[in-house]
């Protein structure tokens, strides 16, 4: 499968982090997959404005002219896309919130109401690439929380959600995800 | 009681954040002669501004839009920001949240992660205002604003009275939770993105030339 792990550690001090993304590209790739690592502090990656401009005037592109344009091309054209972050209260880093915020041009603007009763936009691309989410232990690292802190992945796309995975505790597990799928 | 308010939209003075609070804080402020100061998150732009203004503050209402199901960047930002403090001063935490999609669900995730944020950073948790169906007020007429625009300053008078918000009282402004359960909200919700498809999306698209390009797909070619 082709993978992208996206590092999105925003603490540099906390070498750790990057170490664990390492470990894992390591081993998808000996697991025989095309495993593609990228660092996205060191990226160029402004804020989503709210300006909806990538629905109603140059639908499918943001009106910011930075790297997330390569960093979409390149999940449409992957299997599998990783988010490894840093943590604080439990929650994921800014860099990941930025990122996250900057996928918009992959839905459009029209609406509508999906089966459990929630509004929702239209998906832009047919493609069905799976998430997962590693993340620094924060301590109480409970089923809920670690729900909680990945909803924004999951919850337009349960079945193509591997789960979310602590550095250090359960890691590992990401690779019998992905034998699982 | 004094707040310090911090409008952490990334579309700051235009944005629909701003003009809900503005409703929210007039009710505030008609209470026990309470008081605010506004920041926007721009002001606050490094980690000692953040800390500075949370060491100083008693009660802080950090005020965003939800974007994908969670904080905007700037409001992250924010909140990554602090560090507990030990002067034994009581402080808490409000938030003030409003965004387009009309149930309250969508932000149920983020406010169990906040509540649980302000316990480990040593705070009083204030509780979450959550209002969805907020998108495009500027579009919509004066008139079509007033009902929310009194609500939001009920809600405003609320938390001047108490000092902070009721969990009830809160679960009710937000309602619907779901888009579903009962034939009214079913036949309303739909009523809703139909006007939200025609009324506001297609007419700006229209208004950018852009009507035809909606389903493009410009990361393929």
């Amino acid at each position: 499968m082709r993978v992208k792990i996206f590092n999105c550690n925003s603490d540099v001090a906390k070498d750790g982090i990057d170490a664990a993304a390492q470990n894992l590209a390591d081993k998808l790739t000996t697991a025989g997959h095309n495993v593609t690592l990228e660092i996205f502090r060191e990226k160029s990656i402004k804020d989503c404005i709210g300006c909806f401009g990538c629905w109603v005037k140059t639908p499918g592109e943001c009106v910011h002219n930075d790297d997330m344009k390569d960093v979409l091309k390149g999940m449409l054209n992957s299997d599998v896309q990783i988010i490894v972050s840093d943590s604080r209260f439990g929650m994921v880093s800014p860099l990941v919130t930025s990122v996250i915020n900057r996928f918009l041009p992959m839905v459009c603007a029209y609406m509508f109401i999906d089966s459990e009763g929630k509004t929702s936009h239209y998906p832009r691309y047919d493609n069905k690439s799976k998430f997962a989410l590693l993340v620094e232990d924060f301590g109480e690292c409970t089923e809920n929380r670690l729900n909680d802190i990945s909803y924004c992945l999951h919850q337009n796309n349960k079945e193509d959600y591997l789960g979310t995975y602590v550095i250090g505790k359960n890691e590992e597990e990401i690779i019998n995800a992905f034998n699982s799928n | 009681m004094h707040l310090t308010v911090i409008n952490a939209s990334p579309r700051l003075k235009t944005s629909n954040t701003r003009q809900l609070l503005e409703h929210f804080l007039k009710g505030f402020s008609n209470i026990n002669n309470n008081t605010y100061d506004l920041h926007y998150y721009n002001e606050i732009d490094t980690d000692r501004s953040a800390q500075d203004l949370f060491d100083k503050s008693n009660a802080i209402l950090l005020a965003f839009p939800l974007y994908s199901y969670g904080l905007p960047p700037s409001a992250s930002r924010f909140v990554y920001r602090l560090s507990s403090l030990d002067d034994g001063k009581k402080r808490g935490i409000g938030f003030f949240c409003q965004y387009g999609f009309n149930e309250a669900c969508h932000a149920r995730a983020l406010e169990r992660q906040l509540e649980l944020m302000c316990s480990e950073l040593g705070t009083e948790y204030l509780g979450m205002l959550i209002r969805g169906g907020c998108e495009g007020l500027k579009y919509r007429p004066e008139s079509a604003n007033k009902s929310i625009y009194k609500k939001f300053e009920s809600m405003g008078m609320r938390f001047g009275e108490n000092g902070h918000f009721i969990k009830d009282e809160m679960d009710r402004f937000a309602a619907p939770e779901f888009s579903k359960g009962n034939i009214f909200t079913s036949i309303f919700s739909r009523f809703f993105i139909l006007i939200g498809n025609t009324f506001f999306w297609k007419v700006l698209l229209k208004k950018n030339r852009a009507l035809k390009k909606h389903w493009n797909r410009p990361l393929l070619d």
